[in-house]
Protein backbone atom coordinates (compact mmCIF):
# COMPACT_ATOMS: atom_id res chain seq x y z
CA UNK A 1 0.00 0.00 0.00
CA UNK A 2 2.80 2.25 1.28
CA UNK A 3 4.66 1.19 -1.70
CA UNK A 4 2.02 1.83 -4.39
CA UNK A 5 1.22 5.30 -3.15
CA UNK A 6 4.84 5.88 -2.87
CA UNK A 7 5.10 5.37 -7.17
CA UNK A 8 1.44 7.38 -7.85
CA UNK A 9 3.41 10.51 -5.77
CA UNK A 10 6.30 10.45 -8.14
CA UNK A 11 4.64 11.48 -11.04
CA UNK A 12 3.19 14.67 -10.45
CA UNK A 13 7.25 16.40 -9.65
CA UNK A 14 8.21 14.59 -12.54
CA UNK A 15 4.85 16.31 -14.61
CA UNK A 16 6.10 19.61 -12.48
CA UNK A 17 9.54 19.39 -13.69
CA UNK A 18 8.88 19.00 -17.24
CA UNK A 19 6.33 21.37 -17.23
CA UNK A 20 8.97 23.70 -15.33
CA UNK A 21 11.30 23.37 -18.22
CA UNK A 22 9.23 23.63 -20.74
CA UNK A 23 8.07 27.00 -19.19
CA UNK A 24 11.40 27.95 -18.89
CA UNK A 25 12.58 27.09 -22.49
CA UNK A 26 9.70 28.83 -24.42
CA UNK A 27 10.13 31.66 -22.30
CA UNK A 28 13.91 31.91 -21.81
CA UNK A 29 13.56 30.90 -26.19
CA UNK A 30 11.39 33.60 -26.86
CA UNK A 31 13.54 36.10 -24.67
CA UNK A 32 16.53 35.08 -26.40
CA UNK A 33 14.77 35.08 -30.37
CA UNK A 34 13.55 38.82 -28.85
CA UNK A 35 17.37 39.91 -27.78
CA UNK A 36 19.05 38.71 -30.93
CA UNK A 37 16.22 40.68 -32.91
CA UNK A 38 16.71 44.11 -30.76
CA UNK A 39 20.14 43.90 -30.76
CA UNK A 40 20.35 43.26 -34.51
CA UNK A 41 18.38 46.57 -34.72
CA UNK A 42 20.56 48.78 -32.36
CA UNK A 43 23.31 47.44 -33.64
CA UNK A 44 22.27 48.20 -37.32
CA UNK A 45 20.80 51.49 -36.00
CA UNK A 46 24.22 52.68 -34.80
CA UNK A 47 26.23 51.37 -37.86
CA UNK A 48 23.65 53.86 -40.11
CA UNK A 49 23.77 56.54 -37.99
CA UNK A 50 27.67 56.29 -37.65
CA UNK A 51 27.83 55.89 -41.70
CA UNK A 52 25.65 59.14 -41.87
CA UNK A 53 28.33 60.64 -39.25
CA UNK A 54 30.48 59.48 -41.24
CA UNK A 55 29.42 61.34 -44.54
CA UNK A 56 28.68 64.19 -42.67
CA UNK A 57 32.24 64.62 -41.90
CA UNK A 58 33.45 63.22 -44.94
CA UNK A 59 32.11 66.50 -46.84
CA UNK A 60 34.40 68.58 -48.69
CA UNK A 61 33.23 71.40 -50.98
CA UNK A 62 34.17 75.24 -51.67
CA UNK A 63 32.74 77.91 -53.63
CA UNK A 64 35.07 77.68 -56.33
CA UNK A 65 34.49 81.21 -58.04
CA UNK A 66 31.89 83.56 -58.09
CA UNK A 67 30.71 85.52 -61.37
CA UNK A 68 28.09 87.86 -62.76
CA UNK A 69 26.54 89.13 -65.46
CA UNK A 70 23.57 92.26 -65.32
CA UNK A 71 20.99 90.21 -63.82
CA UNK A 72 22.53 86.61 -62.85
CA UNK A 73 25.05 85.65 -60.19
CA UNK A 74 26.84 82.55 -61.26
CA UNK A 75 27.94 80.59 -58.59
CA UNK A 76 30.79 77.50 -59.35
CA UNK A 77 30.85 74.82 -56.40
CA UNK A 78 33.14 72.01 -56.61
CA UNK A 79 33.27 68.73 -54.38
CA UNK A 80 36.66 67.19 -53.53
CA UNK A 81 35.63 64.90 -51.04
CA UNK A 82 34.24 61.37 -52.05
CA UNK A 83 30.86 61.40 -50.78
CA UNK A 84 28.13 63.09 -53.42
CA UNK A 85 26.50 65.82 -51.71
CA UNK A 86 22.94 68.05 -52.05
CA UNK A 87 23.52 71.92 -51.24
CA UNK A 88 21.56 75.24 -51.24
CA UNK A 89 22.61 78.12 -52.52
CA UNK A 90 21.82 81.58 -50.72
CA UNK A 91 22.74 84.61 -52.17
CA UNK A 92 22.72 87.83 -50.26
CA UNK A 93 23.11 91.67 -52.40
CA UNK A 94 24.10 93.94 -49.63
CA UNK A 95 21.26 96.13 -49.58
CA UNK A 96 19.11 94.63 -52.05
CA UNK A 97 17.68 91.43 -53.42
CA UNK A 98 18.52 88.27 -52.14
CA UNK A 99 17.77 84.96 -53.81
CA UNK A 100 18.60 81.14 -53.78
CA UNK A 101 18.06 77.70 -55.93
CA UNK A 102 17.76 74.79 -53.27
CA UNK A 103 18.67 71.01 -54.29
CA UNK A 104 21.77 71.08 -56.27
CA UNK A 105 23.23 67.77 -56.91
CA UNK A 106 27.13 67.50 -56.61
CA UNK A 107 28.66 64.36 -57.16
CA UNK A 108 32.22 63.42 -55.33
CA UNK A 109 35.01 65.36 -57.98
CA UNK A 110 32.45 66.93 -59.21
CA UNK A 111 31.70 70.47 -60.26
CA UNK A 112 28.12 72.51 -60.76
CA UNK A 113 27.90 75.76 -61.70
CA UNK A 114 24.38 77.28 -59.89
CA UNK A 115 22.49 80.48 -61.85
CA UNK A 116 20.57 82.90 -59.38
CA UNK A 117 18.68 85.29 -61.41
CA UNK A 118 18.17 88.70 -60.16
CA UNK A 119 15.97 92.05 -61.85
CA UNK A 120 19.45 94.29 -61.72
CA UNK A 121 23.26 93.99 -60.45
CA UNK A 122 24.77 96.88 -60.07
CA UNK A 123 28.65 97.18 -60.71
CA UNK A 124 30.44 97.03 -57.08
CA UNK A 125 27.50 95.63 -55.54
CA UNK A 126 28.89 93.54 -52.97
CA UNK A 127 27.39 90.00 -52.53
CA UNK A 128 27.80 87.25 -50.25
CA UNK A 129 27.32 83.55 -51.47
CA UNK A 130 26.91 80.85 -48.74
CA UNK A 131 26.29 77.24 -49.45
CA UNK A 132 24.51 74.88 -47.29
CA UNK A 133 24.43 71.17 -47.75
CA UNK A 134 21.79 69.24 -46.49
CA UNK A 135 24.28 67.16 -43.90
CA UNK A 136 24.55 71.47 -42.68
CA UNK A 137 28.44 71.94 -43.87
CA UNK A 138 28.48 75.61 -45.40
CA UNK A 139 30.88 77.44 -47.44
CA UNK A 140 31.00 80.86 -47.82
CA UNK A 141 32.02 83.78 -50.55
CA UNK A 142 31.93 87.28 -50.69
CA UNK A 143 32.48 88.86 -54.14
CA UNK A 144 31.86 92.47 -55.76
CA UNK A 145 30.19 92.57 -58.74
CA UNK A 146 31.89 93.86 -62.08
CA UNK B 1 11.58 7.76 1.37
CA UNK B 2 11.79 11.11 3.17
CA UNK B 3 15.11 11.53 2.01
CA UNK B 4 14.46 10.44 -1.19
CA UNK B 5 12.06 12.52 -2.19
CA UNK B 6 14.34 15.54 -0.67
CA UNK B 7 16.93 14.83 -3.62
CA UNK B 8 14.51 13.90 -6.27
CA UNK B 9 12.67 17.53 -5.80
CA UNK B 10 16.12 19.65 -5.80
CA UNK B 11 17.35 17.83 -9.12
CA UNK B 12 14.11 18.23 -10.83
CA UNK B 13 14.11 22.05 -9.79
CA UNK B 14 17.79 21.94 -10.99
CA UNK B 15 16.73 21.13 -14.67
CA UNK B 16 15.06 24.35 -15.15
CA UNK B 17 17.84 26.75 -13.17
CA UNK B 18 20.44 25.23 -15.44
CA UNK B 19 18.63 25.70 -18.90
CA UNK B 20 17.56 29.22 -17.54
CA UNK B 21 21.32 29.65 -16.77
CA UNK B 22 21.85 28.56 -20.29
CA UNK B 23 19.73 30.34 -22.21
CA UNK B 24 21.28 33.14 -20.44
CA UNK B 25 25.25 32.36 -21.57
CA UNK B 26 23.36 31.77 -24.98
CA UNK B 27 21.74 35.58 -25.09
CA UNK B 28 24.60 37.01 -23.56
CA UNK B 29 27.24 35.33 -26.32
CA UNK B 30 25.01 35.25 -28.99
CA UNK B 31 23.45 38.64 -29.15
CA UNK B 32 24.62 41.09 -26.43
CA UNK B 33 29.04 40.40 -26.95
CA UNK B 34 28.24 40.54 -30.98
CA UNK B 35 26.41 43.29 -30.37
CA UNK B 36 29.14 45.28 -28.53
CA UNK B 37 31.50 43.85 -31.21
CA UNK B 38 30.02 45.32 -34.21
CA UNK B 39 29.39 48.67 -32.59
CA UNK B 40 33.18 48.71 -31.74
CA UNK B 41 34.69 47.91 -35.09
CA UNK B 42 31.87 50.68 -36.50
CA UNK B 43 34.09 53.31 -33.74
CA UNK B 44 37.26 51.93 -34.98
CA UNK B 45 36.44 52.36 -38.63
CA UNK B 46 34.77 55.91 -37.63
CA UNK B 47 37.83 56.78 -36.25
CA UNK B 48 40.29 55.76 -38.48
CA UNK B 49 37.63 57.43 -40.78
CA UNK B 50 38.30 60.55 -39.11
CA UNK B 51 42.07 60.27 -38.92
CA UNK B 52 41.83 60.01 -42.35
CA UNK B 53 40.16 62.84 -42.79
CA UNK B 54 42.31 65.03 -40.55
CA UNK B 55 45.60 63.94 -42.87
CA UNK B 56 43.40 65.43 -46.04
CA UNK B 57 42.90 68.03 -44.45
CA UNK B 58 46.53 69.00 -43.20
CA UNK B 59 47.51 67.91 -46.73
CA UNK B 60 45.14 70.51 -48.17
CA UNK B 61 46.64 73.19 -45.69
CA UNK B 62 50.30 72.34 -46.55
CA UNK B 63 50.16 72.84 -50.50
CA UNK B 64 52.15 75.36 -51.96
CA UNK B 65 51.07 76.28 -55.47
CA UNK B 66 52.46 79.23 -57.10
CA UNK B 67 51.42 80.69 -60.41
CA UNK B 68 52.98 82.33 -62.62
CA UNK B 69 51.76 84.11 -66.05
CA UNK B 70 54.25 85.27 -68.77
CA UNK B 71 52.34 86.79 -71.55
CA UNK B 72 53.25 86.37 -75.45
CA UNK B 73 52.35 88.92 -78.20
CA UNK B 74 52.22 87.08 -80.84
CA UNK B 75 50.16 84.77 -81.42
CA UNK B 76 49.00 86.42 -78.70
CA UNK B 77 48.59 84.25 -75.67
CA UNK B 78 49.27 83.42 -72.03
CA UNK B 79 51.67 80.55 -71.00
CA UNK B 80 51.03 79.89 -67.52
CA UNK B 81 53.46 78.15 -65.28
CA UNK B 82 53.35 76.71 -61.80
CA UNK B 83 55.99 75.68 -59.26
CA UNK B 84 55.53 73.44 -56.21
CA UNK B 85 57.26 74.81 -53.32
CA UNK B 86 55.27 72.21 -50.60
CA UNK B 87 56.46 68.07 -49.85
CA UNK B 88 53.44 67.21 -51.49
CA UNK B 89 52.55 66.61 -55.12
CA UNK B 90 49.67 68.74 -56.35
CA UNK B 91 47.04 67.57 -58.99
CA UNK B 92 45.45 70.54 -60.65
CA UNK B 93 42.22 70.10 -62.19
CA UNK B 94 41.09 73.17 -63.52
CA UNK B 95 42.63 76.69 -64.97
CA UNK B 96 40.45 79.72 -64.98
CA UNK B 97 40.98 82.57 -66.84
CA UNK B 98 38.51 85.08 -65.79
CA UNK B 99 34.99 83.76 -65.32
CA UNK B 100 35.77 80.57 -67.77
CA UNK B 101 36.56 77.11 -66.47
CA UNK B 102 38.94 75.04 -68.44
CA UNK B 103 39.47 71.15 -67.54
CA UNK B 104 43.31 70.38 -66.63
CA UNK B 105 45.06 67.20 -65.28
CA UNK B 106 48.66 67.89 -64.45
CA UNK B 107 50.45 66.70 -61.48
CA UNK B 108 52.92 68.80 -60.18
CA UNK B 109 55.96 67.30 -58.08
CA UNK B 110 57.13 68.53 -55.16
CA UNK B 111 59.80 71.08 -54.73
CA UNK B 112 59.21 71.54 -58.45
CA UNK B 113 60.86 74.03 -60.94
CA UNK B 114 58.44 76.50 -62.34
CA UNK B 115 56.89 74.23 -65.04
CA UNK B 116 54.69 75.61 -68.08
CA UNK B 117 51.11 73.46 -68.05
CA UNK B 118 49.34 75.66 -70.34
CA UNK B 119 48.77 77.74 -73.20
CA UNK B 120 46.09 80.31 -73.16
CA UNK B 121 45.00 81.97 -76.89
CA UNK B 122 43.60 85.21 -76.04
CA UNK B 123 40.58 86.17 -78.18
CA UNK B 124 40.74 89.52 -79.53
CA UNK B 125 37.88 91.26 -78.03
CA UNK B 126 38.57 90.19 -74.40
CA UNK B 127 40.87 93.09 -72.90
CA UNK B 128 41.62 91.64 -68.97
CA UNK B 129 42.38 88.63 -67.51
CA UNK B 130 42.26 87.08 -64.38
CA UNK B 131 43.80 83.63 -63.89
CA UNK B 132 43.43 81.24 -61.15
CA UNK B 133 43.88 77.29 -60.87
CA UNK B 134 42.01 74.97 -58.49
CA UNK B 135 44.17 71.58 -57.71
CA UNK B 136 42.03 68.87 -56.02
CA UNK B 137 42.20 69.41 -52.73
CA UNK B 138 40.47 72.35 -53.44
CA UNK B 139 42.37 74.92 -52.77
CA UNK B 140 42.55 78.07 -55.54
CA UNK B 141 45.34 79.49 -56.55
CA UNK B 142 45.27 83.18 -58.15
CA UNK B 143 48.12 84.68 -60.26
CA UNK B 144 47.04 88.08 -58.37
CA UNK B 145 48.17 90.48 -61.10
CA UNK B 146 45.75 91.43 -63.71
CA UNK B 147 46.93 91.22 -67.23
CA UNK B 148 45.75 93.79 -69.63
CA UNK B 149 46.08 94.02 -73.16
CA UNK B 150 47.17 97.00 -74.41
CA UNK B 151 46.87 97.45 -78.43
CA UNK B 152 49.15 100.06 -78.32
CA UNK B 153 52.36 98.49 -76.05
CA UNK B 154 51.00 94.75 -75.87
CA UNK B 155 50.96 93.47 -72.81
CA UNK B 156 51.44 95.37 -69.73
CA UNK B 157 50.27 94.34 -66.00
CA UNK B 158 48.48 97.12 -63.62
CA UNK B 159 51.05 96.61 -61.00
CA UNK B 160 54.47 95.21 -60.22
CA UNK B 161 55.11 93.87 -57.00
CA UNK B 162 58.15 92.13 -54.76
CA UNK B 163 56.51 89.73 -52.22
CA UNK B 164 58.32 89.04 -48.93
CA UNK B 165 57.55 85.80 -46.94
CA UNK B 166 59.38 85.02 -43.74
CA UNK B 167 58.98 81.80 -42.46
CA UNK B 168 62.59 79.68 -41.71
CA UNK B 169 64.48 83.10 -40.26
CA UNK B 170 64.80 82.94 -35.90
CA UNK B 171 62.67 85.17 -34.46
CA UNK B 172 59.26 87.02 -34.79
CA UNK B 173 59.51 90.23 -35.74
CA UNK B 174 61.75 91.80 -38.67
CA UNK B 175 62.55 95.08 -40.72
CA UNK B 176 62.67 94.51 -44.45
CA UNK B 177 64.36 97.04 -46.87
CA UNK B 178 63.80 97.16 -50.50
CA UNK B 179 65.78 99.19 -52.03
CA UNK B 180 66.26 99.46 -56.33
CA UNK B 181 65.64 101.74 -59.43
CA UNK B 182 62.01 102.65 -58.26
CA UNK B 183 61.24 103.50 -55.98
CA UNK B 184 64.85 104.15 -53.91
CA UNK B 185 63.72 102.78 -50.92
CA UNK B 186 60.92 101.17 -48.78
CA UNK B 187 61.14 99.64 -45.65
CA UNK B 188 58.50 97.96 -43.31
CA UNK B 189 58.34 96.24 -40.40
CA UNK B 190 56.90 92.43 -40.67
CA UNK B 191 55.65 89.19 -38.34
CA UNK B 192 57.16 85.76 -39.11
CA UNK B 193 54.53 84.25 -41.73
CA UNK B 194 52.84 87.60 -42.56
CA UNK B 195 53.12 88.15 -46.06
CA UNK B 196 54.36 91.84 -47.28
CA UNK B 197 53.63 93.78 -50.84
CA UNK B 198 56.07 96.22 -51.95
CA UNK B 199 54.60 97.41 -55.04
CA UNK B 200 56.91 99.73 -57.60
CA UNK B 201 56.45 100.99 -60.90
CA UNK B 202 59.49 99.89 -63.30
CA UNK B 203 60.74 96.75 -63.96
CA UNK B 204 64.90 96.48 -62.77
CA UNK B 205 66.79 94.32 -59.86
CA UNK B 206 65.73 95.13 -56.53
CA UNK B 207 67.48 94.50 -53.10
CA UNK B 208 65.68 92.98 -50.79
CA UNK B 209 67.87 93.10 -46.56
CA UNK B 210 65.94 91.38 -43.76
CA UNK B 211 66.88 92.93 -40.14
CA UNK B 212 66.35 91.48 -37.21
CA UNK B 213 67.04 94.20 -34.54
CA UNK B 214 69.68 96.39 -36.37
CA UNK B 215 71.64 93.33 -37.67
CA UNK B 216 71.01 92.10 -41.00
CA UNK B 217 70.19 88.64 -41.47
CA UNK B 218 69.09 88.04 -45.17
CA UNK B 219 70.01 89.37 -48.44
CA UNK B 220 68.44 89.11 -52.31
CA UNK B 221 68.32 90.32 -55.22
CA UNK B 222 65.15 89.86 -57.27
CA UNK B 223 64.13 90.97 -61.29
CA UNK B 224 61.27 91.98 -62.37
CA UNK B 225 61.63 91.71 -65.87
CA UNK B 226 57.99 92.63 -67.29
CA UNK B 227 57.31 91.12 -70.25
CA UNK B 228 59.47 88.38 -70.42
CA UNK B 229 60.23 87.64 -66.25
CA UNK B 230 57.72 87.70 -63.79
CA UNK B 231 55.89 90.58 -62.69
CA UNK B 232 55.71 89.49 -59.21
CA UNK B 233 58.68 88.53 -57.72
CA UNK B 234 59.12 86.61 -54.70
CA UNK B 235 61.38 86.37 -51.53
CA UNK B 236 61.50 83.43 -49.33
CA UNK B 237 63.57 83.78 -46.45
Amino acid sequence: MNKSTSMRRAYSPVIAALILSAVVLSVGGAVWAYSQGSMTIIAEDYIEGINELKDTISERFTIEHVANTSTQILVWIYNYGEVAIVVDVYVDIDGGESNSVMNVDVGPDDFVEVVIVFSAIQDNDEVAVKAVSRRGNNAYYRYLAQ
Amino acid sequence: MLTTDTSLNRGRRGTSTVLGTLIFVGILFTAVIPMFLVIRQADTLFENSKHELGILDQERRDEALYVYIYTVADPRSLIVKVQNKGELSVRIVRLWVNDEPLDLDYIVPPMSDIEEIHTYPIPEETDSYYIKVTTDRGNSVAFDTPLVWDYGMGWTSEILSINVLITSLPGNIFKIEVTGPDPAYQETLTLKYEPKFFLVDVEGTYAVTIFRGTKEIYYEEVTINDPEGPLVAWVFA
